[in-house]
């Protein structure tokens, strides 16, 4: 399992890897990230990489807001993908989603939180096992996963948490679904808040049967907005369902016709 | 002759921590009337931060300065240029709005009156230390020893006489929430802040473009000759006037137009510019953090509920 | 997915997400059987109670009169963070691992050998809760393959017991109006039953009956008369009789916080529940009995309805409650034969024992040095007032802005024990409690019911009644009403107490000591200075043939809040928030 405790100490493993380990022939890292060969041993595991462009990995080159840097993955033009991680290197907790498309299109769109200059990266797994990965350098002064969420200023947060708003927008035949849940997303690492995050989202269509989910982590961007696609072919009420750390379940149905 | 004099000490001595020179110069625009132009650029430590346009009036009871600028160092090098002008001393510093490149300088008019609306004024005395943080980051060794420095007084809107001159204060909102404008009405020149900017992309990181577009209404109604653009070229009215309401206009149809169709911030950044404003300095980088600023409000009023 | 992928710690996250809401569930599960065999097995502790009778007693020997001494610590785990409040809980041990919460609903798993953090569950609580008395918790309750807490914003939360990530969270009151929990949950037959906190904000007191897999209501039991309880969900019966003991429509806002929890007894089937104060404290705004506040009730957690009611103060004026564990064990009686009992030591400073069967009153005897408020009890189990003590009635003026006129009187509202549990030895048929010797100026004055607001009506200052000691250890034998022998303490006692077979009696001090004491005689044999007060209740258990103690420590608690004078004694001592675990040094 991947702790977060795991994903902190990668500071100290980047030194081990350094020291010690070569990947041989694996390629270069085109963002010459210090942290790349350990983001690679601890997300991707050993299967084949590739550096690849045809991954769309859209986000600002800086971070006006270390809170909500905003970024959309595009893996389309892999064709089918089992998986995609998006990832910021140099964040304490680097890992921000893990989205298992299924029957989705492999878009995936949302904010996260910008501790200091980090590369971004998606990581689309293809259906034979190897990763593609692409990303860009997002710079920032940073501080976004040590801030406290905006609703820690508000005496009651509670009454609005898992609110929702949604709609569907016609994309070329894809139906768009933007859906914003009402949510701190604490991190655990503002002093004295307690990780507080959505951590699953699931997407159903109107028979209950799984269309496709995702895993979100501690950086996802409080009040979290998602940009998803639905292939056309799949009708009726979709319903999305989240849940967080503590157990909460939101649910929202979305009528895509 | 200082600044050149600094220039030679850098060549002598190059391993003595010196301050940034910034290479001010006066430029007279109108009697007793000088502008300290900026580059048109984005904070960086090639610039100091001098991206903003300052200015000056020798009036016979004293100078009124108009924004003290990004840093210490410039609002010392500002105070030097006024001293090779007139022998006159300083008798008022004028905030325009609470943007750092404009009144980080403050600390170099210590001993003298520094006023700015009250919004303006309680912006920068509650600004946070992050805020700081930041701009050392991107500029570096020229905002050595550079605080925040708040206004000591208040002005609101209304006529000042300052010795032989008749201003007149605007209090405006849009740029931020707090926008100060000034009409010399002795000379006919209009120092309007950043509520104008010309051939330079405006910022938005507060912005509210109703509101703005409405203070460039107020300002196309004044009596002025020549207009000092926060950031950009001097010229007569209505030019940045327009160029700036032009912008604006766009943004706010564009961005609601990216909205209605489903984009996320993240494409929107890379989306195509008019030519219009494609040619403005900045304008890509700009317009990214626009979206950052701006396109949250256009996402939620599409998605919300009605 | 690729069974090569799921190697990697990724893959592995998602691997858990595709799981459902349900953890991994490899733990060894918590059976109804292995709950109530708790007592006998010592190598665990299952039970908020060391069993659910609540006896905390363990015929553990290992460590005895002679070698207590010698105890040393194994290990320390610190609750961390900020977070530093009153620690008040009671450990579990399961297969090995440590079970422990902590303030501000914060629970761990720790390797009960060495001490190693396994998981932590960090509730993000609301900055609006409400609890009278610290953010304090008492205990967790396991079963099955998951552990159960409950927490300051009146939720209880399942977590799966091997990874700490929540299965179900159940939100089963409303902490805008004043609801929290801080009592260890109970299991009955796969069922979590708690009661909850909040008797200062007029709310109406419950017991909880969840289905334990789910955590769907079962069914509520309202302690005060005249509102309804449900089964799955619906309305089911009234208690008692709308407006027998109430006027008005008071009973909506009557109080009887359930706040301490409760005890099961297997033998009789029957849950105890005790009762908090009616609401508000000034009792001349209630006229009547005002049942079932500051009662002990058994319930029949199979239906939730209550099968006896005993009430040890009748009209509550004094802020006594009633929510004191109310311990089953057998009574010896003059002719000999056994009698099915249970013993209550109550905030009022009176040691009760009743048959447990129906509730019927046997006796009552002081256990603290003063109790004003009542001479004694009749042999119907009806307090003889001394009307001199109640607080005088503000309508009829004696005190200054409208206010009745004040008494002094002992005990105070914080009691002649508070929450801190008593234990009962089996080996020598007594009761050691943990008492106080304080009482107050009290006064009542004009309150209006608003939801979420404290529903005082009063006004209060605590006063240590002698200058030495303020905390006693006492050992009364159940039978007599005679107190055996006494430790003094110089500051409040408030934590709970553990009686072990090795002869013991272990309990802690806000000075920071964990001390053991010999259960015959009350002689202090070995203490210990964890370095932040104990106000929490010790745990035994054995482990590879030897006898560990645990306590945690951690100063706080109500009387810091509230203890008016009392902060003369305890102001020196600092906060905590530590799991000590102690035993004897292996014999090499």
């Amino acid at each position: 399992m991947i702790t977060r405790r795991a994903l902190l100490g990668h500071g100290a493993g980047v030194a081990a890897l350094a020291a010690g380990r070569a990947w041989g022939a694996a390629p270069m890292d085109p963002l010459q990230s210090v942290a790349w060969e350990d983001m690679r041993a601890l997300l991707l595991g050993k299967g084949p990489v590739v550096f690849d462009d045809r991954i769309t990995v859209a986000a600002p080159m800086a971070a006006e807001d270390a809170l909500q840097v905003p970024f959309l993955v595009d893996a389309g033009a892999l064709g089918r993908v089992q998986r995609i991680l998006v990832f910021a290197d140099l964040n304490p907790i680097p890992l921000i989603l893990d989205f298992a498309p299924g029957r989705l299109a492999p878009l995936i769109a949302t904010r996260f939180k910008i501790q200091q200059a980090t590369p971004l990266r998606a990581a689309a797994l293809d259906l034979k096992g190897t990763w593609h990965v692409a990303g860009q350098w997002v710079d920032a002064m940073g501080g976004g996963c040590t801030t406290p969420a905006l609703a820690h200023g508000e005496a009651d947060w509670t009454a609005r948490l898992g609110e929702t708003e949604a709609r569907v927008f016609d994309r070329d035949g894809r139906r768009r679904i933007r859906l914003s849940i009402r949510h701190p997303m604490d991190t655990g690492l503002a002093a004295g808040i307690p990780a507080f995050f959505i951590e699953k989202v699931m997407v159903e269509d109107a028979g209950g049967i799984l269309l496709g989910e995702l895993a979100t982590f501690e950086p996802v961007s409080e009040n979290p907005l998602l940009t998803f696609e639905v292939p056309a072919g799949i009708g009726g009420d979709i319903t999305v369902t989240a849940r967080d750390n503590n157990g909460n379940i939101f649910r929202r149905k979305v009528a895509l016709s | 002759m200082r600044a050149l004099a600094a220039g030679i000490a850098l060549m002598l001595v190059p391993l003595q921590a010196l301050a940034f020179d910034y290479q001010l110069t006066a430029r007279e625009i109108a009697p007793d009337t000088y502008v300290v132009p900026g580059r048109m650029e984005h904070f960086n430590r090639a610039n100091g931060g001098n991206i903003v346009n300052t200015g000056f009036i020798v009036t016979t009871a004293g100078v009124v300065v108009i924004d003290s600028g990004p840093s210490l160092d410039y609002g010392r090098q500002l105070r030097q240029l006024i001293g090779t002008v007139t022998d006159r001393p300083v008798r008022l510093v004028l905030i325009t709005h609470a943007h750092p490149d404009h009144y980080l300088g403050n600390g170099a008019f210590g001993d003298v009156a520094i006023s700015a609306l009250d919004g303006t004024r309680a912006e920068i005395a509650g600004a946070p230390p992050a805020l700081l943080d930041g701009i050392y980051r991107l500029v570096g060794d020229a905002m050595a020893g550079t605080t925040l420095v708040p206004p000591t007084g208040v002005v609101t809107e209304g006529p000042l006489v300052v010795g032989d001159h008749g201003f007149e204060l605007l209090a405006l909102d849009g740029h931020t929430r707090s926008d100060l404008a000034v009409l010399d009405r002795t000379t006919g020149v209009l120092f309007a802040g950043d509520i104008a900017f010309l051939d330079r992309t405006p910022t938005t990181p507060q912005a509210d473009i109703e509101h703005w577009l409405a203070a460039l209404d107020r300002l196309r109604a004044l009596p002025a000759k020549l207009v000092v653009p926060g950031h950009g070229p001097v010229a007569p009215p209505p030019q940045a006037f327009d160029q700036t309401a032009a912008y604006l206009t766009w943004l706010r149809e564009a961005l609601a137009a990216a909205a209605a169709r489903g984009l996320d911030a993240a494409e929107v950044i890379d989306m195509k510019l008019p030519e219009d404003f494609a040619g403005l300095a900045v304008a890509r980088a700009e317009f990214a953090r626009t979206v950052a600023h701006l396109y949250p409000t256009f996402e939620r009023s599409v998605l919300s509920d009605k | 997915m690729a069974t090569t992928f799921r190697r990697s710690v990724a893959a592995a996250t998602l691997a858990i997400a595709a799981m459902g809401f349900a953890g991994l569930g490899h733990a060894k599960p918590v059976t109804d059987k292995d709950i109530l065999g708790d007592v006998e097995s010592t190598g665990d502790v299952l039970t908020y109670g060391l069993g659910m009778q609540g006896q905390r007693f363990s015929p553990l020997k290992l460590i005895d009169k002679e070698t207590v001494k010698g105890v040393v610590p194994v290990w320390a785990f610190s609750f961390g963070g900020e977070k530093q409040r009153g620690q008040e809980s009671q450990p579990l041990v399961v297969d090995g691992v440590i079970y422990v919460t902590g303030s501000y609903s914060r629970m761990w798993a720790i390797d009960a050998k060495t001490g190693k953090e396994l998981w932590e569950y960090n509730h993000r609580l609301p900055d609006g809760i409400m609890p009278c008395c610290d953010v304090i918790n008492r205990g967790a309750a396991v079963y099955g393959d998951k552990v159960y807490f409950g927490t300051l914003d009146a939720k209880v939360v399942a977590l799966n017991r091997e990874t700490g990530k929540v299965v179900w969270s159940k939100a089963i009151e409303d902490y805008k109006a004043g609801y929290s929990i801080t009592n260890a949950p109970l299991i009955v037959n796969g069922m979590v039953i708690t009661g909850i906190g909040g008797g200062e904000f007029g709310i109406v007191g419950k017991v909880y009956a969840l289905d334990a897999e789910t955590g769907e209501s079962k069914w509520t039991r309202p302690v005060i008369e005249g509102n309804v309880g449900t089964v799955d969900g619906k309305p089911s019966t009234m208690t008692g009789t709308k407006n027998a003991s109430w006027e008005g429509d008071q009973w909506q806002t009557g109080g009887g916080g359930t706040w301490l929890g409760g005890t099961y007894d297997p033998k009789t089937g029957l849950l105890f529940y005790g009762t908090g104060n009616p609401s508000p404290w000034n009792s001349w705004l209630r006229p009547g009995d005002n049942l079932y506040s500051s009662s002990r009730l058994a319930i029949d957690p199979k239906t939730g309805e209550i099968k006896w009611s005993y009430q040890t103060t009748p009209h509550d004026g004094w802020d006594f409650d009633g929510v004191n564990e109310l311990i089953s064990f057998p009574l010896k009686g003059a002719d000999g034969k056994t009698i099915d009992a249970a013993a209550t030591a109550d905030r009022n400073g009176f040691f009760f024992v009743l048959d447990r069967t129906t509730g019927k009153f046997i006796s009552a005897s002081p256990f603290v040095s003063r109790h004003d408020w009542a001479s004694g009890y009749d042999d119907k189990g009806r307090p003889i007032y001394n009307p001199d003590f109640r607080p005088g009635d503000p309508s009829k003026g004696g005190g200054a802005d409208g206010k009745g006129k004040s008494v002094f009187t002992a005990p105070s509202f914080l009691g002649g024990k508070n929450w801190m549990p008593m234990a009962y030895s089996q080996n020598t048929g007594l009761f050691y409690i943990p008492s106080n010797e304080w009482g107050m100026d009290i006064w009542n004055e004009p309150i209006t019911y608003r939801k979420g607001a404290a529903y005082l009506g009063a006004g209060f200052t605590i006063k240590p009644l002698y200058e030495d000691h303020i905390g006693v250890l006492r050992a009364m034998d159940p039978a007599t009403g005679k107190i055996k022998w006494e430790y003094k303490n110089r500051a409040p006692l408030w934590g709970g107490v553990l009686t072990t077979g090795g002869g013991l009696v272990f309990t802690g001090t806000p000075e920071g000591y964990i001390k053991a004491f010999d259960d015959e005689t009350g002689k202090e044999l070995w203490s210990f200075n964890t370095g932040s007060g104990v106000v929490a209740s010790p745990i035994t258990w054995d482990m590879d043939g030897e006898q560990y103690i645990a306590v945690v420590s951690g100063w706080g608690g109500a009387v810091p809040l509230w203890g008016g004078d009392v902060a003369d004694y305890v102001k020196s001592f600092n906060q905590g928030g530590m799991l000590w675990v102690f035993k004897l040094p292996r014999k090499s």
